[in-house]
C-alpha cells in the first residue's frame, strides 16, 4: 500500500503540470487519456518489476522501515528468562504475557482504513440505488432515434447518463421540449457511452472509497472529472459538426438552474469555484482544440517515464528482516 | 423583470412532484418522494408549511386531507442550489456513479451572461 501511495503520488503531480504546462496545446481527450495511467497505477498494489528509474529506489527506506516494524523483534528482556524467575507453570504464564503480540500502529492504521473505506463503499451504493430507484419511478421513454434509451425525469436538473450495466441517458422534463437541446444532450451523453465514462466514473469512486485518506487521490478525482467533460464536449462537436459548436455551447449554458439576485455570504464561494470550471469549459468549447505536435510529444514522454518509473519497484529490495535473522540464539532462550 | 421567487432544493423536488400531478394530499407526496428522500410525513408537513408561507402552494380541505396544489408556474422559480460540501454528500450529488452534463450549482444572471460572452466574441472572432 505504502509503495502504491507514494508512486501514484508522483505520479499524480507529474500528470498535473504537464496538464497545466499545456493546457490550451494539448487535446481535452490528450488531457484526460494521461489520467488512466494514474487510475492504472492506483489499481494495482505493487509495482510490476524491478528497474533503475522506479521512484522507489528513492523511497526504498520507508518501505524496508515498514517491513521491519510489521515483524515481531523481541526486546532483550523477552530473550533472557530472569535469574530468580520461579519455575513451573506460573514462569510460562509470566513469559506468554510478554510475549502477547501488541497491535503496532501500523496495524491499527489498517484496520482503521479498511473500515472508512468499507462505510464509504456502503454509503455509495445505498446513494446509487437510492437514485435508480428514483429515476425509475419518475422517468417517461421519450422517442429518439439512439444506440441506447433516452427517458425524460421531472425530478432532474441536469442531463445525465447512469447505469453501468444498462447505461441510460436522462433528461429534465423542462429540456425535453426543446428538440434542438435535446440533439446537442444526446450526443454529449452517447459520447460518454463511448469513452467508457461510465465505467471509469464507477472506477474514480472506487478509488476514493479506498485511498480517502490521500488528498492527490482527491485531487486526481477532480481534475479527471473536468477533463472527462471537456473530452466530451470536444467529441461532442466533432459527431455533430464544426458549425454547430456555438450552438452546443449555449445549449449547456441554458441548462444552468438560475439563482435569485440575493447574495448568499458564506455559500457564495462555493459559487464562484462552480462558475469558473464552466467558464474554463466554455473557454474550451470556444476555441477550437488543436494538438501542438511539440507539446504532445512532451507530455507524452513525461508520461511514459513517469509510468516507468512508478509502475516499477526498487532494484535490489532485501529480504524481509525478522527476528530469526538479527538474533538466531532467541529460539534457544525460549525454554 | 419579475424577481424570482427562491426555493431550496427541497422544496422544490414538492414542487415538482406537484407540476406532475395536483392536486395531492400529504400521504400521496409522502409516498411519492420516500424512494428519493427518505423523508418521513412530519418533514412533508414542515416543508409545505414552509411553502405555504411563501405562498407557492395552497390546499383545499376535502373531508379529512389536505389537497394541496401549487400557485407558480415552474418559469417563476429560482433554485437557490447553495449547498455545502457536506450537504452534498449527504444528498447525494458527491457519491452518485453519474456523468452529469452540468455540475448543478445554480449561477445568478451576471455570471451565466458572463458565459454567454465567452461563446459571443470567440463567434464574432471565427466570423471575421
Amino acid at each position: 500500500m505504502t509503495e502504491a501511495v507514494i508512486s501514484s503520488s508522483v505520479l499524480i503531480i507529474i500528470i498535473i503540470l504537464i496538464r497545466t504546462l499545456f493546457k490550451r496545446k494539448i487535446k481535452s481527450s490528450v488531457r484526460y487519456a494521461l489520467w488512466l495511467i494514474a487510475a492504472v497505477r492506483l489499481m494495482l498494489p505493487f509495482g510490476l518489476a524491478a528497474s533503475p528509474i522506479s521512484v522507489m529506489n528513492l523511497a526504498q527506506n520507508a518501505v524496508n522501515t515498514e517491513l521491519i516494524e510489521e515483524t515481531v523483534i523481541p526486546t532483550e528482556s523477552e530473550l533472557y528468562i530472569p535469574e530468580n524467575a520461579p519455575v513451573g507453570d506460573k514462569a510460562s504464564g509470566q513469559y506468554e504475557e510478554k510475549h502477547t503480540p501488541k497491535l503496532r500502529p501500523k496495524q491499527i492504521w489498517k484496520i482503521v482504513r479498511c473500515f472508512v473505506t468499507a462505510i464509504i463503499l456502503l454509503w455509495f451504493g445505498a446513494l446509487n440505488i437510492r437514485f435508480s430507484r428514483m429515476l425509475k419511478k419518475s422517468r417517461k421513454e421519450l422517442a429518439y432515434d439512439a444506440p441506447i434509451k433516452i427517458y425524460t425525469s421531472s425530478r432532474l436538473i441536469s442531463p445525465c447518463i447512469f447505469g453501468l450495466f444498462s447505461p441510460t441517458v436522462y433528461i429534465p422534463e423542462r429540456s425535453a421540449k426543446d428538440s434542438e437541446a435535446v440533439r446537442y444532450i444526446t450526443a454529449h451523453e452517447l459520447c460518454h457511452y463511448r469513452h467508457g465514462d461510465l465505467l471509469w466514473t464507477v472506477v474514480r469512486y472506487v478509488l476514493l472509497a479506498v485511498y480517502w485518506f490521500d488528498p492527490l487521490v482527491w485531487a486526481a478525482a477532480i481534475l479527471s472529472k473536468r477533463d472527462c467533460e471537456c473530452a466530451c464536449d470536444e467529441a461532442a462537436v466533432r459527431m455533430l459538426g464544426e458549425e454547430y459548436r456555438f450552438r452546443y455551447g449555449k445549449a449547456i449554458i441554458d441548462l444552468i438552474p438560475p439563482k435569485s439576485s440575493e447574495s448568499f455570504g458564506i455559500m457564495s464561494t462555493s459559487m464562484a469555484s462552480g462558475k469558473n470550471v464552466l467558464k474554463e469549459r466554455m473557454q474550451f468549447i470556444a476555441a477550437r482544440p488543436v494538438n501542438r505536435i511539440s507539446a504532445v510529444a512532451v507530455s507524452l514522454t513525461a508520461a511514459l517515464l513517469a509510468a516507468g518509473s512508478t509502475f516499477t519497484s526498487a532494484q535490489g529490495i532485501e529480504k524481509p528482516v525478522t527476528s530469526a535473522t538479527i538474533f538466531p540464539c532467541s529460539r534457544f532462550a525460549r525454554i | 423583470m419579475k424577481d424570482k421567487i427562491k426555493l431550496s432544493s427541497s422544496e422544490w423536488k414538492i414542487m415538482s412532484l406537484l407540476w406532475e400531478s395536483e392536486p395531492m394530499t400529504i400521504t400521496q407526496m409522502t409516498a411519492a418522494l420516500n424512494d428519493d428522500t427518505g423523508w418521513t410525513k412530519h418533514t412533508v408537513i414542515t416543508l409545505l408549511k414552509r411553502m405555504k408561507e411563501k405562498n407557492v402552494i395552497d390546499f383545499e380541505q376535502v373531508g379529512n386531507a389536505k389537497h394541496f396544489h401549487t400557485l407558480i408556474k415552474r418559469e417563476d422559480v429560482a433554485i437557490s442550489e447553495t449547498q455545502s460540501f457536506l450537504e452534498r454528500i449527504y444528498r447525494g450529488s458527491i457519491g452518485m456513479m453519474v456523468n452529469s452534463m452540468i455540475d448543478q450549482n445554480a449561477l445568478s444572471k451576471e455570471d451565466i451572461d458572463e458565459l454567454y460572452d465567452i461563446l459571443k466574441k470567440a463567434e464574432e472572432n471565427r466570423n471575421d
